[in-house]
């Protein structure tokens, strides 16, 4: 019952945060350079008379005051209507529905590697003794500093032209999955194995693990009942800012992968000044910020009897 | 960067010495085409809105030259002009009017049959405003009306004389397309384009790919192809792949059958692999840089000499694109018709661009840039970003050359729409441009409504003899024409000529008979595979 109001509460802060972020979209739309009317009236063979400028303009909205400019976006964004792209002239949100399902597919597989392969880096260099600890320890410092880009290329080379294991592009079923999530999921591999592993060690210094091991726990008992419990709520805040992180540089990924989804429907909105799609990847990234942030609290309180839900609220 | 060269070094080699081995397949007697099977593409640039009434693009052309059949067909050979869906087909004499001759028993993939109203509905079409028409209806530039005179007859008529349309007529911007699919919106024809070509549009995945399937019943191919019926595959998928590295090693490890835009310098890495590279010239306007003379310092003449005498065109194609592209010698490449060969030599000359500038009162500063009136000597070059074939790594070389004479250039990429626009608005001081079309009326095309990039100002004389080219069905007067307007802008340096452009397209060893269409672009409908 308490958990229901809690997560009632949270949805509800979440709606001036989706303002918020809706408003700094429809900001950027004023303050980037470029007139949208020019834009989609351009290279219309001869060029395009003030008449054409001006019905374009009404149609749009765009000669209207900037305030109820500004809330007719609102009111439409809440509807979930954000226009009609510049470039194709698509609704917004079947542009973006169109790939979408192939952006979280790829997102979810390589959240799912970084936990698995993060995590367990992390508690093998707890665990391991000699060369494998040490390659425990440095691996994530690797898998951080490299680029995504020459990543993606290396595996392509390797694993799909070489050893022609994996397709080398599409997203024609799971084989078409593995090296793109791979190339987005090395750095968040990286960075969950070397804060979890800091966590470890700073926990193994604490009282209640010696006390667990004086009492003649294992030493994996120790680690995965006692203080991995305790040493995952930095990492579980990083998964968070992860997720995040995986749809920023899906762009890379999906470019050279040749995939589609939202990082280059983003990219190509940019080249474009395809400000309408733009405004709406923006908000669907805003919501997704909410509910993995909402998300990542839920575990708090999961993992860690001493966090409340009213706790969290403070 | 470097890690990416090296990569892609270490994939030439591997497949080099990988497919020494096995004996390449290209060179066995041409058999018999088999009916069948499919062929996959990879293409690099998204073709975004598939109605050639609509997209300019090349990348676009590519699915909708394939999906939609034109009422002329142009020989990509001779450049002559042949039936396709009008058997037949007169021009009046003052070029005014032009009647066309329709063949029966053609239909749309839809099942509605193509005849005298289909012409008029599409050309009415791609003149209204609402079809956002981006190039073709600059084809139809002064379009008079469609009377339909009886099913298979119609006559088009123009306000001025537009001795080219008959060729616009060949391209797959004024590709016939179903009428019914009109009246679902321009959005809808974007995405699915219905024609009476040899292939479907069947499916598309956003910026994945787009599935073409066989048409069973075709039988009105082109007097142009050799293979008039249904074409031999059952399927097409054409996918788009952006990287570079990416499309040749999926090409080298036969994940893909052909490629689209092979770069240069991997073309003799691939053809020592035992694949083809096919090369085919484009014609139209070579990429060519352009100087605006309304706009100061370009003003003076003496500059914009000094500047194309300053420009190294023979280093440049030779070491950015290995001489697959060959040096432009004039502002329409080699393979359209009304070329002229005017710049038989390079015109660089550093040393004589130093002197030019010197006289325009350019002196020469202590930092090796040069000032008037305490007014450096400053261009800014506005050019389309993303570039393609290097043209962001060719404006770099030139910025470097013309540094070397004292002249200081300011690179400003902008995306594509704003260069449109600032070129519409005349504020573009150096700008740059390519352009596609099988005919010399290009020219006119480009030069009279401003495109993006295109020269702003021309010498007075041009625009009258463009006009007066269009006006005349008789060859020699359009060719004699052309080549005026083609020498006044190299003497007067508003253009400077570059590379001709050249379609590089990579062919796997199980793929024969695929071709290109007069535009320069892959067509599909006499490829067939041997596996």
């Amino acid at each position: 019952m308490r958990r229901a109001g809690f997560v009632l509460r949270r949805l509800a802060s979440a709606v001036p945060v989706l303002v918020a972020v809706l408003t700094l979209s429809f900001v950027m739309m004023q303050l980037v350079p470029g007139d949208p009317v020019q834009t989609m009236l351009s290279g219309a063979g001869p060029a395009p008379t003030p008449e054409q400028e001006q019905a374009l303009r009404h149609q749009l909205g765009l000669d209207r005051p900037l305030h109820e400019q500004y809330f007719g976006f609102l009111a439409d964004a809440v509807r979930g209507d954000f226009g009609r792209s510049v470039q194709t002239g698509e609704p917004v949100v079947s542009a973006i529905s169109a790939v979408a399902p192939a952006s979280a597919e790829l997102a979810l597989f390589a959240l799912v590697l970084s936990l698995v392969f993060g995590v367990g880096i992390a508690v093998l260099g707890r665990v391991a003794t000699g060369p494998l600890r040490s390659l425990c320890h440095g691996v994530p410092v690797v898998f951080m500093s490299t680029p995504g880009y020459w990543v993606a290329l290396v595996l392509i080379e390797v694993f799909s032209f070489r050893l022609t294991w994996f397709p080398a592009t599409g997203d024609a079923g799971f084989g078409a999955l593995v090296l793109p999530a791979v190339t987005l999921a090395l750095p968040a591999i990286g960075v969950i194995a070397q804060v979890l592993g800091t966590s470890l060690a700073a926990v193994d210094a604490e009282a209640f693990v010696v006390t667990a091991r004086a009492k003649g726990a294992g030493r994996w008992r120790v680690l995965l009942r006692h203080a991995l419990r305790n040493a995952s709520i930095p990492t579980i805040t990083l998964v968070g800012t992860t997720v995040g992180n995986l749809l920023a540089a899906a762009v890379i990924a999906e470019t050279v992968f040749a995939r589609p989804g939202l990082g280059r429907l983003t990219l190509q909105a940019i080249t474009n000044h395809d400000i309408p799609v733009l405004q709406g990847v923006v908000a669907l990234l805003g919501v997704l910020y909410v509910v993995v942030n909402l998300l990542v609290d839920l575990c708090y309180v999961l993992v860690d009897p001493r966090v409340t839900a009213d706790r969290i609220r403070d | 960067m470097t890690g990416r060269r090296a990569v892609l070094i270490a994939a030439a080699t591997v497949a080099a010495v990988g497919c020494s081995t096995s004996a390449p397949d290209a060179t066995a007697p041409q058999a018999e085409p088999k009916s069948g099977g499919s062929l996959t593409f990879a293409t690099d640039a998204d073709p975004g809105c598939l109605d050639p009434h609509q997209s300019p693009t090349a990348a676009s052309q590519l699915v909708t030259r394939n999906v939609v059949d034109s009422l002329v067909a142009q020989d990509p050979k001779t450049l002559e002009l042949k039936p396709w869906l009008a058997e037949s087909w007169t021009a009046s004499p003052d070029a005014t009017s032009f009647t066309f001759t329709l063949r029966t028993g053609v239909t749309f993939s839809d099942g509605v049959p193509f005849d005298a109203n289909a012409v008029k509905a599409n050309f009415d079409r791609i003149v209204l405003p609402a079809t956002k028409s981006l190039l073709a209806a600059s084809l139809l530039a002064g379009y008079d009306g469609t009377t339909v005179d009886d099913p298979r007859t119609v006559t088009v008529k123009f306000k001025a004389p537009n001795a080219s349309f008959p060729q616009a007529a060949s391209t797959a911007f004024l590709g016939m397309q179903s009428p019914k699919v009109f009246e679902a919106g321009p959005e809808a024809v974007c995405r699915k384009p219905v024609g009476s070509g040899p292939f479907v549009a069947a499916e598309r995945q956003p910026q994945a790919s787009i599935t073409l399937t066989k048409r069973a019943d075709y039988n009105w191919g082109p007097e142009t192809a050799k293979h008039r019926g249904a074409p031999y595959l059952d399927l097409v998928t054409i996918n788009i792949v952006p990287e570079n590295g990416v499309r040749m090693g999926s090409l080298r490890t036969n994940q893909v059958d052909a490629i689209a835009n092979v770069p240069p310098k991997e073309a003799d890495g691939l053809k020592g692999a035992g694949f083809e590279v096919l090369a085919k010239a484009q014609p139209g306007i070579a990429y060519t840089l352009n100087l605006n003379a309304a706009r100061e310092p370009l003003s003076d003449v003496k500059v914009r000499q000094a500047i194309a005498k300053a420009i190294d065109t023979e280093a440049v194609v030779n070491n950015l694109y290995q001489g697959k592209y060959p040096r432009a010698t004039s502002v329409l490449t080699g393979a359209t018709p009304g070329y002229a060969s005017v710049l038989g030599t390079s015109q660089f000359d550093a040393a004589a661009a130093e002197r030019l500038l010197d006289e325009a009162g350019w002196a020469k500063q202590d930092d090796g840039t040069r000032a008037k009136n305490g007014k450096p000597l400053s261009i800014e070059w506005t050019f389309i970003s993303p570039a393609r074939e290097q043209r962001d790594l060719l404006a770099q070389v030139v910025q470097q050359q013309l540094k070397a004479v004292g002249v200081d250039v300011k690179l400003v990429p902008l995306a594509a729409g704003e260069v449109i626009a600032k070129t519409a608005r005349g504020e573009l001081q150096m700008g740059d441009i390519s352009f596609v079309r099988a005919d010399g009326d290009v020219l006119r095309t480009v030069l009279t409504a401003p495109r993006g990039g295109a020269p702003a100002v021309v010498a007075p004389e041009v625009p009258g003899l463009l006009t007066a080219a269009a006006a005349t069905v008789d060859d020699g007067v359009r060719k004699e024409n052309y080549a005026k307007v083609q020498r006044s802008l190299i003497e007067n340096a508003t253009a400077i000529p570059v590379y001709d452009p050249t379609y590089l397209l990579g062919v796997g060893k199980a793929v024969h008979g695929l071709g290109f269409d007069p535009q320069g672009l892959p067509s599909f409908h006499e490829a067939w595979v041997s596996r």
